[in-house]
């Protein structure tokens, strides 16, 4: 009977420290490392069918309300800045950009590439929260374009504008919620990249964290138009 | 032992995509056996034939990204300049085709390449696939009985307004809407094309391309289910007005309520 050597590991190559990606070991009910990358996307891919669905009720919501009250929308819009909304969209495409690159670095060992692009990928979504927030939200919100019993905006010329508020928010709201729970994984898996966890041979979590934050930005592709530049 | 160089870039590894690299494809093994001398996989090869898309085919794509967004917020604006400068109106289902299209080509993109869609196991883009079958399904039947209710429900047709407009909208319950409808346009004598106005399953009845015979139609109403047995109030098709839970026992009443229940 062979005895099982569990102590021995990788020789040593980098000055004598092995990189803490190269040490890693897949969880022991997967035949191989490959098995467990491949169910950990799985599981990803079937947890973002999920966020479709969770979006498509508020798409659908949009659809029904728009073909009840096409001049409450019509209006509505026109409130929407579209220079805004193009500047998210902007941030939020060259975010998707730069944690694709951050994959790709961590598949060629590039660490400061990827601990930067990573960084560089939650200060995106920071600056997409603040540009909603500072330049949208806080400025309607004042005004009193509020959703549902809260709308106090005098200036209103349509009766049914409070649904049109309704919607925006929190089709819009709960993307935002998406994004600032995106940036803190991805700031989780930067703290883990700063240690060394992602190399080669192990960058599942900068993969699966990368699919989320593209699920995020493929949201907002769609939200852009719908609310912003159709009238 | 290949574990020992993890830079190693394979000299072989050359495929026939020029963007892509594969990740030192003659060491991968699908699905190794399991080694029970290496139950953590330790030592196994680094390598798991997965694609690296090259920087340059992520840069590309970022950029023709960019472009359509440009393209479609142009679009979405040169529908006003076009209405001014020609004077005429666009219908508006094409701002929402034009910009819809444009999202759809850029969610593709993003999926395909940046989410890898492209280079990796179909069955990714199986169960991507099944759940944009599903959200189509939503909205799409949702979309198609909400919009088309007027031809059914003459009094669903009017905008919903907060307070009501009057009236339960039972006033044509009894009432056959063909008493005040006229399918027939009284100026031209032709029958009235505009079937939005005209409930379905009367245009249905009285549509002149499909005509149908008296004993035909005879057979239809003798088939009928009609009420010579109690029809529960749940069943009834048309709204009831007012209580029927404790129904006066003399009253014969408009529907088969609870008689002679003690």
């Amino acid at each position: 009977m062979t005895a099982i050597d569990t102590h021995a590991g990788p020789a040593p190559t980098h000055g004598g420290k092995v990189p803490r990606w190269a040490r890693t070991r897949h969880a022991h009910h997967f035949r191989s490392h490959e098995e467990e990358f491949d169910a950990c996307k799985l599981g990803m891919w079937l947890f973002l069918t999920t966020e479709v669905l969770l979006f498509s009720g508020l798409f659908c919501a949009y659809v029904i309300f728009r073909g009840k009250y096409p001049e409450a929308f019509a209006n509505g819009s026109h409130y929407l800045d579209w220079r805004w909304g193009a500047l998210n969209t902007i941030v939020l495409l060259i975010s998707s950009y730069t944690i694709a690159m951050s994959i790709r670095n961590a598949q060629t060992n590039n660490q400061a590439a990827l601990k930067f692009n990573l960084l560089f990928t939650v200060f995106c979504g920071a600056l997409f929260l603040f540009i909603k927030f500072y330049f949208e939200y806080s400025v309607k919100w004042a005004d009193g374009k509020r959703p549902g019993s809260l709308f106090a905006y005098p200036g209103a010329s349509d009766p049914h504008e409070p649904i049109w508020w309704s919607i925006y928010y929190s089709a819009t709201g709960i993307h935002a919620s998406h994004v600032l729970i995106g940036m803190v994984l991805i700031f989780w898996v930067f703290i883990k990249a700063t240690r060394g966890t992602y190399g080669p041979k192990h960058y599942t979590g900068v993969e699966v964290v990368g699919l989320y934050w593209h699920l995020v930005d493929l949201i907002w592709i769609f939200l852009f138009p719908l609310l912003y530049l159709i009238h | 032992m290949s574990h020992d160089e993890p830079q190693a870039s394979h000299p072989t590894a050359h495929t026939s995509h020029p963007t892509v690299k594969v990740l030192d494809p003659d060491a991968h093994v699908a699905n190794p056996a399991f080694d029970q001398s290496d139950p953590h996989g330790v030592h196994s090869g680094e390598t798991h034939g997965h694609v690296i898309v090259s920087s340059r085919m992520l840069l590309s794509v970022l950029v023709i990204l960019l472009v359509f967004t440009i393209l479609t917020v142009f679009l979405s604006r040169a529908e006003g300049w076009i209405a001014e400068a020609f004077n005429t109106t666009l219908p508006n289902w094409l701002n929402v085709a034009v910009a819809m299209s444009i999202a759809t080509v850029k969610a593709i993109l993003v999926a395909m390449f940046f989410m890898q869609l492209k280079y990796d196991n179909k069955l990714y883009a199986l169960i991507m696939g099944f759940c944009m079958l599903g959200v189509g399904i939503f909205i799409g039947a949702t979309s198609q009985d909400l919009f088309t209710r007027d031809r059914i429900y003459r009094f669903k047709e009017g905008e919903i307004v907060a307070g009501g407009t009057g009236g339960d909208g039972l006033e044509r319950r009894d009432k056959s809407p063909a008493a005040d409808f006229d399918p027939y346009d009284p100026r031209t004598g032709k029958r009235k094309k505009d079937s939005i106005n005209e409930p379905i399953w009367l245009f249905a009845k009285n549509d002149p391309t499909k005509p149908i015979s008296a004993e035909a139609l005879a057979r239809i109403e003798a088939s009928h289910h009609h009420h010579d047995e109690p029809v529960n109030s749940a069943s009834r098709s048309r709204p009831m007005v007012g209580p029927r839970i404790f129904a006066d026992p003399g009253h014969a009443g408009d529907g088969h309520g609870p008689e002679g229940e003690h």
